[in-house]
């Protein structure tokens, strides 16, 4: 019995060399451009080889471009060669312009096509992050790398000064940011917290005040009072209580090293921090801090998958296998352990692998808590270069070239002139 | 002063001469075999740059030729981010771009290099000539930075050092590790044209003891390596090969030019630019001049020279408007004002374009330096302790032990040593020094600092000029013990005041009696309710104290701000006070809260306007108030009062729509504020209200 197994196994096994080429023949091979570089790209190759491993039918060719920049770049370059990739990694700013361009196929089409997704299954996506990918009314990409922003504090300064847990509202952070600051005659020695001279960091102030980026007319509502409460209260923890202090660049190093106490970053950031730190001191997150609690809120970070047009019939069925696959709860939790993003899926949050890891990285964990109080950018093409004129009136507060009513307003006209 | 040069030519020297520099003469240049650039070539390059291999786009291969064929530069340095080449995918970037630069390399011809920036929070940097390229990931911080380069022997360059933009690595703080790797300075940066824009950070450097060179480098981002300005930065280096351009790049034989073709060369007793000399001592010990050389060629008839200036320790000692077109060629003999003097070339031609050289310092040789010698208080005064700081940099690798710091001053009445301090001076860092003393003469006096490190002459340092004036000024002081806009935007307005010979201070405290004792003007914004750390609004007890204040022959100006609907502005308190003192005036509490009612101010004693933002309009109830300024409004109907004056009891009382006193408003082009505001504390002083 066990001689006649072998022989049809055997068989079996000649049978499936046999035809194997003809399969690999019938395969179709996309091209995937990302900008996830060192962890996150390692991370990234391994569960596109297990789709690759795994999938009958299609080759996904996972091409690193450079970072978000770059990608931008590359993928305008490509759609004017008309030579696009498959599937890219895309900001809602981008995939809005590319819209316009009639170069994106909406997910839409797939999610309800035959091997498409149940409601239960469109559902289970977070519906602040499914909400991030609507254009129009009409649904186009699927989330992907997707994080939120939390406030990140040295528990040993904390404990030291006499604090007993992270801020709720900006009052607490005032007061938390200028018991934390050491002050050594004229020298400040640590500040309370650090900041960035750019919109990222201004829209988790904006949000928490109440801001909305476009009124109910669509137009550029950055000059609002919330916006003007929250650019002055950024500005007084620089200039007027000198609890703050803003560079431009990452301020992991700087956290890890003692310099300042608390700052803001998105959940994949975590990792550097962790990395800065390296064990010197015990710290942690919590979500944003907030004007008034019924504003509480935090902007989502991170790019979403598109489907490019211009592929054919056959290549879009094939990256839309892909596409959902990515997303499903098993490869979204590989995704959110091995970079600290966070899970697209809820579902995924109920695994083992999922629960055991956020058990062992509560501060990840506080992402999660953000999820339900998600904000995100409109996804509208002029977008990207507003982005640019809010970051510029920042910068321009902070180094006290104008008050922030002066700034906004100018930030507000110029966006206005591009809509 | 005439010159005379080589060539017979004459030329009038527009002198511009600082005090303690002695220029003994200006004479012509030897015979051409002798002139020290003769032994150089200049090559004109760009030492930042970015391809696709970190966020710029195409190839390095594509930025040599775009450099070597359509810019003709002499040589590039492409210079990615090394986080794009520290990363797994990515580490072959860094090798390939080797490869491409090696292909590329025509010595004599076109110098290919490749380097990598290291982007840290407190600045960016570059780093040549390693075997590997730095990471943030990897090189977190600036002592592993550090490391680094001297690992590899590297040199680095401080990358786009603008305020602006980054902490410039603390501000320059002095480190003789780095000091030893780091060898240039981009004293211009970008892809524009009229790129040098960085003399500020350059001198900052020089001052707290940096060896650094002068450089200007495009960081281009797109397919513009060379072509997008004529800004270079070039070697004077004796070949065209990599040996020659990076020992030229290591010894600062550089200058950073605007223009793309222009030769500059500095020297002082023969030694080029990128020199360290000692000083000679006269017979009667004092420094003696030295003689510098200037050459300024550029082969384009145009490009006429319109200026060319020394710059020593932070001030033009040596200027000269050339007449004539062509080449320039002049010396100079000074003396360095200091035992750490540091002189280099800024020169301008007839379009505008700079040319920055490397620095020559003259030195006591024993490695220390002195800067920030400044007073800390705001106004110092006859009589009043006054702190005087100071920082001392021993740029040795090893410490020096012992050392003696007095301070001098010297004015009218003399010099005299007004404190003294002994300490140890680590290796290859900065100390810092503090005095204290109180000063018994009134006028301009400078600071002078000598360092005695050994038993012999000591190294002296100038500081900053100070004016001490006499006791009994007025006191101003302004409250920032209750939160409002404005609290930590006064610093100006500190400042207008302490140059006026006020004595201005800031209150963080609550406001009594035993504070206004100590005050003849009291300065109060209105307070803010919302975030604060202070009080948002005035206790009883305050109210009463500021009323009492008046009564009793203080001054007292108050600056309101319009409403905005959620009731954070309240004027309620400044009300009261103005109502205690049977004040004509008060603050609109119906304020609509119009923050565009009006931006601008027109004030009927002149053509001038003022600028305030979110103004109050005052309403008037009686005669005693006399109106000082009012709301532009449009048509000519009921203009709204923005400035009253009113004397009341013993004191005085200046009312403001809005502070246009604030670090915003106080120096806005086009705006009179700052002679408002010095007329209004003449007034609020006792004197008479000037309508000009």
């Amino acid at each position: 019995m066990k001689k006649l197994a072998v022989v049809v196994l055997s068989v079996l096994l000649l049978v499936a060399l046999s035809v194997g080429p003809s399969f690999a023949a019938t395969k179709t091979t996309i091209t995937f451009w990302h900008a996830m570089g060192a962890q996150l790209g390692a991370t990234l190759e391994s569960l596109v080889n297990e789709f690759n491993a795994q999938s009958p039918d299609v080759i996904v060719k996972a091409e690193y471009q450079g970072n978000y920049g770059a990608l931008s770049q590359k993928l305008v370059g490509a759609l004017v060669a008309r030579k696009p990739p498959t599937v890219a990694q895309v900001y809602g700013n981008w995939a809005a312009e590319y819209i316009d361009g009639n170069e994106l196929v909406p997910v839409e089409k797939f999610v309800k096509g035959p091997n498409g997704m149940s409601a239960l299954e469109v559902e289970d996506i977070w519906e602040g992050l499914r909400a991030g990918c609507v254009f129009d009314g009409v649904w186009y990409t699927m989330p992907f790398n997707k994080s939120v922003y939390v406030l990140v504090y040295n528990k040993d300064a904390f404990e030291e000064a006499g604090i007993t847990k992270p801020p709720t509202d900006w009052q607490e952070l005032l007061a938390a940011a200028n018991a934390l600051t050491i002050r050594d005659g004229d020298k400040i020695v640590r500040y309370g917290i650090g900041l960035r001279p750019n919109v990222d960091i201004f829209a988790t102030f904006f949000f928490n005040a109440g801001g909305e980026w476009l009124d109910a007319k669509g137009k550029v509502n950055v000059n609002s009072p919330a916006g003007i409460k929250a650019l002055q209260f950024m500005n007084d923890l620089l200039n007027k209580y000198k609890v703050a202090y803003y560079v431009p660049g990452y301020l992991d190093a700087d956290f890890g090293a003692g310099k300042v106490a608390m700052y803001l970053t998105t959940s994949p950031g975590l990792s550097y921090t962790a990395e800065s730190v390296a064990g010197k001191f015990d710290w942690s997150a919590a979500p944003l801090p907030y004007a008034e609690a019924k504003y509480k809120s935090t902007p989502v970070a991170g790019t979403d998958l598109a489907i490019f047009s211009r592929a054919t019939e056959a290549e879009q069925q094939a990256a839309w296998k892909f596409v959902k696959w990515m997303v499903e709860p098993r490869q979204t939790a590989k995704w959110a352990i091995g970079t600290s993003y966070i899970p697209v899926r809820k579902s995924a949050m109920y695994l083992e692998t999922m629960k055991n890891w956020f058990s062992e990285h509560p501060r990840e964990e506080q992402s999660l808590q953000q999820l339900r109080y998600i904000k995100y950018d409109p996804n509208i093409a002029a977008w990207s270069t507003i982005r640019n004129d809010i970051s510029e009136a920042v910068e321009k507060v902070f180094l006290g070239k104008a008050t922030a009513k002066e700034a906004l307003d100018a930030a507000t006209v110029k966006g206005n002139g591009r809509l | 002063m005439r010159l005379r040069l080589r060539d017979g030519r004459c030329l009038l020297a527009l002198m511009a001469m600082v005090v303690g520099l002695a220029v003994i003469a200006s004479v012509p240049v030897g015979a051409v075999a002798d002139a020290p650039w003769d032994d150089y070539g200049f090559y004109f390059g760009n030492l930042h740059s970015h391809t696709s291999y970190s966020d710029g786009v195409l190839t390095p291969s594509d930025a040599f030729q775009v450099a070597r064929d359509a810019a003709r530069l002499d040589f590039l340095a492409v210079t990615d981010h090394g986080y794009y080449m520290q990363e797994a995918t990515n580490l072959h970037l860094w090798y390939k771009a080797h490869e491409e630069a090696d292909a590329m390399y025509e010595p004599g011809r076109f110098v290919t290099l490749i380097g990598f920036e290291w982007t840290f929070t407190d600045g960016h940097m570059n780093g040549l000539d390693t075997a590997v390229a730095a990471s943030r990931d990897t090189q977190r911080d600036m002592q592993a930075f550090i490391d680094f380069l001297v690992l590899h022997d590297g040199i680095g360059v401080f990358n786009h050092p603008s305020y602006d933009i980054q902490p410039n690595w603390n501000d320059f703080e002095y480190r003789g590790d780095a000091d030893r790797q780091v060898a240039l300075i981009e004293v211009g940066s970008g892809s524009y044209t009229h790129n040098i824009t960085n003399e500020r950070a350059y001198q900052r450097a020089l001052e707290r003891g940096w060896f650094v060179g002068a450089a200007s480098n495009q960081d281009n981002h797109r397919a513009n390596w060379g072509t997008v300005a004529p800004t270079r930065t070039v070697a004077v280096a004796r070949a065209l090969t990599r040996e020659d351009i990076l020992d030229a790049l290591r010894s600062m034989r550089t200058y950073a030019t605007e223009d793309g073709n222009v030769r500059l060369f500095f020297a002082c007793e023969g030694q080029a630019m990128g020199s360290a000399l000692d000083i000679v001592r006269g017979v009667d010990g004092s420094a003696a001049p030295m003689e510098f050389t200037i050459f300024v060629d550029d082969p384009d008839s145009q490009d006429r020279l319109a200026s060319v200036e020394i710059v020593s320790n932070g001030s033009v000692v040596w200027a000269d408007k050339p007449l004539d077109a062509g080449r320039y060629v002049t010396s100079a003999k000074l003396a360095p004002s200091s035992s750490y003097s540091w002189f280099y070339v800024r020169a301008r031609q007839a379009d505008g374009d700079l040319v920055v050289s490397s620095p020559i310092w003259i030195t006591s040789g024993t490695g220390i330096n002195a800067c920030n010698i400044v007073p800390a208080s705001i106004v110092p005064q006859v009589g009043r302790e006054l702190r005087v700081k100071a920082e001392i940099v021993n740029r040795n690798a090893s410490p020096v032990h012992d050392c003696v710091v007095t301070l001098f001053t010297s004015g009218e009445w003399g010099k005299e040593a007004v404190g003294s301090v002994e300490i140890d001076l680590p290796a290859g860092r900065s100390s810092d020094v503090e005095f204290v003393f109180t000063p018994s003469h009134v006028g301009r006096c400078a600071l002078e600092l000598h360092v005695a490190s050994r038993a012999e002459a000591p190294d002296v340092f100038p500081g900053a000029g100070m004016t001490v004036r006499a006791a009994g000024i007025p006191r101003v002081m302004i409250d920032e013990g209750h939160n409002n806009r404005y609290s930590g935007y006064m610093n100006r307005l500190v400042a207008l005041l302490a140059d006026a010979g006020y004595d201005p201070a800031l209150s963080s405290g609550a406001i009594d009696s035993a504070l206004l004792d100590r005050a003849d003007v009291l300065v109060v914004n209105m307070p803010e309710q919302g975030f604060a750390l202070t009080p948002t609004d005035f206790a009883d007890d305050e109210v009463r104290a500021m009323a009492d204040f008046v009564l009793g022959g203080g001054s007292l100006l108050l600056a309101g701000w319009s409403a905005v609907d959620d009731g954070s502005r309240d004027p309620g308190d400044l009300n009261n006070v103005l109502s205690l003192l049977g004040a004509a005036v008060s603050y609109d509490a119906d304020d609509a809260g119009s923050p565009d009612l009006s931006d601008i101010v027109d004030v009927p004693w002149g053509a001038d306007s003022l600028r305030a933002e979110e103004v109050r309009p005052l309403r008037i109830s009686g005669s005693s108030a006399r109106v000082v300024a009012e709301l532009g409004g449009t048509g000519d109907a009921d203009l709204a009062v923005f400035a009253t004056i009113e004397k009341v009891g013993e004191g005085r009382v200046a009312v403001l729509g809005a502070p246009v006193f604030s670090d915003y408003d106080l120096f806005r082009d086009g705006y009179s504020n700052a002679r408002f505001t010095l007329n209004l504390f003449n007034w609020l002083c006792g004197g008479e209200w000037s309508a000009r």
